[in-house]
């Protein structure tokens, strides 16, 4: 069985091209690219954000200048308003409405002494 | 290649010159930029008003980037977006810009170009349609909260009638 040493002469042929003195070289400093996906993730809501602007003033803009719809829907809101409007007026017309008895006293308060 | 957080520019004095002079080499489509101008002091309106001068000159697109103002003034009335802390500007864009790692150079490269896709359309093709659009939802919102207020208001009558009855 061969008894392995460590004694110098092992390194006998190789001295000369060992320096033990020449300094190591310095590590390179690391730059900080450790991600937390803290800018991943924000690079990637930002890609989506740039996305669905495009997407807005391509697509959609151009559909809402062919398929405008907001002169109807502005119709029918009107239209209901006035329904509701004139239904309120209808109510607050009658006799017993709480518009009517507060007016009626009101002035009788006011005309009666 | 930089990440597109909020660049700061500390205007140095209210004076028209200095502002166009600061002003006209900035890039406003690569980034979110913020105008310090709480250091000027009672000189921060004429300072609002000759910024707002310099980009009716040299119109500026709002996308992809906007650009905020961080003073206090409460005279001013015009339309850029005024804060008073830096907290109160949108938290999208709050972040400590570093060197990207291979993955996130690749994502940068795609927002690159996204960003040139939309500098590079024309603003008078959609947004005359855009303003139109918002005028009118402006206009639907006021009219639905009109049915609201006299709904309510009908419904206060009902009741009232139910309890006569």
């Amino acid at each position: 069985m061969v008894k392995k040493t460590d004694t110098p002469d092992d390194m006998i042929g190789f001295k000369d091209f060992i320096d033990p003195e020449a300094p190591l070289p310095k590590a390179r400093p690391k730059r900080d690219t450790s991600s937390g996906h803290e800018i991943l993730t924000f690079l990637e809501r930002e890609s989506t954000r740039l996305s669905k602007i495009i997407t807005l003033c391509e697509e959609k803009s151009f559909n809402l200048k062919r398929f405008p719809q907001s002169g109807k829907i502005n119709e029918l809101a009107q239209e209901q308003l006035d329904q509701l409007k004139s239904d309120m007026i209808q109510r607050l017309r009658t006799k017993d409405s709480p518009l009517t008895l507060n007016i009626k006293e009101l002035l009788e308060n006011h005309f009666s002494s | 290649m930089v990440l597109p957080s909020y660049k700061n520019i500390v205007i140095n004095s209210s004076k028209k010159e200095t502002i166009y002079n600061q002003l006209s080499p900035v890039k406003w489509s690569e980034s979110p930029m913020v105008l310090t101008i709480n250091h000027l002091e009672e000189n921060q309106l004429e300072a609002l008003e000759n910024i707002d001068l310099f980009f009716e000159e040299r119109p500026r697109k709002d996308l992809p980037y906007s650009v905020y103002i961080l003073g206090i003034c409460d005279e001013y009335t015009g339309q850029l977006y005024l804060a008073s802390e830096v907290s109160k500007l949108p938290k999208f864009f709050n972040f400590k810009s570093r060197a990207l790692n291979a993955k996130e150079n690749n994502m940068m490269k795609k927002v690159i170009l996204k960003r040139a896709n939309l500098t590079n359309l024309r603003s008078s093709e959609y947004q005359p349609t855009l303003n139109s659009y918002a005028k009118n939802h402006r206009k639907i919102s006021q009219i639905n909260k009109e049915i609201y207020y006299f709904s309510q208001i009908k419904l206060g009558l009902e009741k009232d009638n139910g309890k006569k009855n």
